[in-house]
């Protein structure tokens, strides 16, 4: 079984924010929730100044305090290494967004994607309201992209939590998760990290390497190469 | 990051109310092995006791995101999760807290399998006081909670709200002040019987818990750096909430109260007033104290 991981290339990484926005697109994620993402500051003082830009995303810890949290085992691992979520066995409690110390996981508080549902127009008779456009759409809102629905809800309701899956219903078919395919500079590389001839396996013996929040104990899987 | 606050007041309410509970029945355990003075005071706590535990649990419920799964909760469990721990030890306390009430308005506490009940209930009791702990001090993220101390300060904080929530209620409910609790302690100081006493109690916990809060100040101090960036949240960000009203509230003042109390256990009206004053500031400081850990812990440590 493979043990699917991530690597960041810190000096490929253009700091242009397509992954964050693009999976969005892909995982039909709301308004305000970034299942990638990224943090970034400025340090020093002109004309010394550096501005440092590290992409996140769940590290599917290999062991995740999210999957311990959970009352319900509704979080969970899969035989793949990959941190996955049950909304139907999901209570909303919230102790997996406790206990991560990454902050990639997400509570839906309000209905997702309200404003597909809102009757207000921008301009008055002069704009279509969000549930009229919606309503043109054989679709839960227009850019809904079904085969998210394959191995996860499509869209998560009403609360409940939801988080990245490394694009699980895209890897089971041979594909990249899609941050790595929609990076232009070729920074997010994706593999198994048991399988010795991966990429990412030769990036990692290449190049030192650190992970975030290391000292938490969790082990996660996503790696970061050529700080800067 | 996602800085959203997972859990709101009504987590609060239900540390507060579920360890008034398990506290009060503690506190009922106790005052059935000193007989017949103590009858009231047993009684109040006993039937206190279940109610407070389930009136917080409809807190928690609620504050679920899918309250009508909670009932799920029995069968898809996780031996991991000390949410899910607490799921049973709450469950089988409120059933024991329950039925023991039962007996005791049935006068019948005393005879037949009331032991085994009793013996039960009061295991599960400390369990849940510990799990509202554990399911703080779990969290690798939360420098603030993650550590050995926290659950014994809420433990204590528990029992002593517990038996102060009981005391209050006595004090009002009895119409004739003589079988009122303060009154009784203070009938048997005059007695000279020293077997039970609420000021000693009290003394005794606050000191516990003082020295909980201390270790626990101490270790986020010197401790990791997620801890003291914890703990600089709580001291920089809600000062007067932790230090008036969880310390001076809620521990210093009871203490010294107590104390007092102790020195003039012989005069019956003075020993009253102490007690009752002591148990009222002992409940807001209780609550704040939980309240403020809650709030505070909820803070995510900056990776970067
Ligand atoms: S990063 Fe957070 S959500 Fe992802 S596996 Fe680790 S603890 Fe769980
Ligand atoms: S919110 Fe859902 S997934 Fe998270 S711990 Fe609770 S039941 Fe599990």
């Amino acid at each position: 079984m493979p043990n699917y991981a991530m690597v960041i290339d810190l000096h490929k990484c253009a700091g242009c924010g397509a992954c964050a926005i693009t999976c969005k697109n892909e995982n039909n994620v709301p308004e305000g929730m970034y299942w990638s993402n990224y943090i970034h500051r400025t340090r020093g003082k002109f004309p010394n100044v550096r501005y440092e830009f590290v992409p996140t995303l769940c590290n599917h810890c290999e062991d995740a305090p999210c999957v311990k949290a959970c009352p319900v085992g509704a979080m969970y691992k899969d035989e793949n290494g990959l941190t996955l979520h049950n909304p139907d066995k999901c209570i909303g409690c919230k102790a997996c967004v406790q206990a991560d110390p990454y902050g990639v996981i997400y509570y839906n508080e309000e209905k997702p994607h309200n404003f597909w549902s809102d009757k207000e127009e921008a301009i008055e008779k002069g704009t279509s309201s969000g549930k009229e456009v919606k309503e043109k759409y054989d679709a839960p809102f227009p850019f809904y992209n079904p085969d998210r629905a394959k191995t996860y809800a499509g869209v998560r309701p009403k609360g409940i939590v939801e988080k990245c899956t490394l694009c699980d219903h895209r890897i089971k078919d041979g594909d990249v998760p899609y941050c790595v395919a929609s990076c232009p500079s070729g920074a997010r590389v994706f593999g198994d990290l048991d399988d010795p001839k991966s990429e990412i396996n030769k990036l990692l013996n290449k190049y030192s390497y650190f992970k975030l929040g290391e000292n938490f104990g969790t082990k996660p899987k996503v790696f970061y190469i050529r700080e800067f | 990051m996602n800085s959203f606050v997972p859990w709101d007041m009504r987590v609060t309410i239900d540390l507060f109310l579920g360890g008034m509970g398990i506290g009060a029945f503690l506190l009922a355990l106790v005052a059935g092995y000193l007989g017949e003075p103590y009858r009231l005071l047993k009684k109040t706590a006993a039937i206190v006791s279940p109610i407070a535990v389930c009136t917080g649990l409809l807190f928690l419920i609620s504050e679920l995101g899918r309250p009508g799964r909670f009932i799920t909760t029995l069968f898809n469990n996780n031996s991991a999760s000390v949410m899910s721990w607490g799921v049973y030890l709450q469950t089988g306390f409120v059933i024991f807290a329950v039925v023991y009430a039962l007996l005791i308005l049935k006068q019948r506490d005393d005879e037949g399998i009331a032991g085994l009940i009793k013996w039960v209930g009061g295991l599960l009791a400390v369990g849940v006081g510990i799990y509202h702990g554990f399911l703080l001090s779990s969290n690798v993220g939360a420098g603030l909670w993650n550590n050995g101390a926290l659950p014994i300060m809420i433990f204590v904080s528990s029992l002593l709200t517990g038996i102060s929530l009981v005391v209050v209620i006595n004090a009002a409910i009895s119409t004739n002040l003589a079988s009122s609790t303060a009154a009784n302690e203070a009938a048997a100081g005059k007695e000279g019987s020293t077997l039970f006493n609420i000021n000693l109690i009290n003394a005794v916990l606050l000191v516990v818990e003082l020295i909980a809060v201390l270790a626990w100040l101490f270790t986020l101090a010197r401790g990791s750096q997620i801890m003291s960036f914890g703990l600089n949240n709580l001291l920089s960000n809600y000062p007067v909430q932790w230090w008036l009203g969880a310390v001076v509230v809620g521990i210093v003042i009871p203490l010294l109260l107590s104390l007092y109390g102790l020195k003039v256990g012989k005069n019956e009206q003075e020993s009253t007033t102490i007690i009752a004053a002591g148990a009222v500031l002992i409940l807001i400081g209780g609550f704040v104290l939980k309240n403020v850990i809650l709030v505070a812990g909820q803070i995510k440590y900056p990776l970067f």
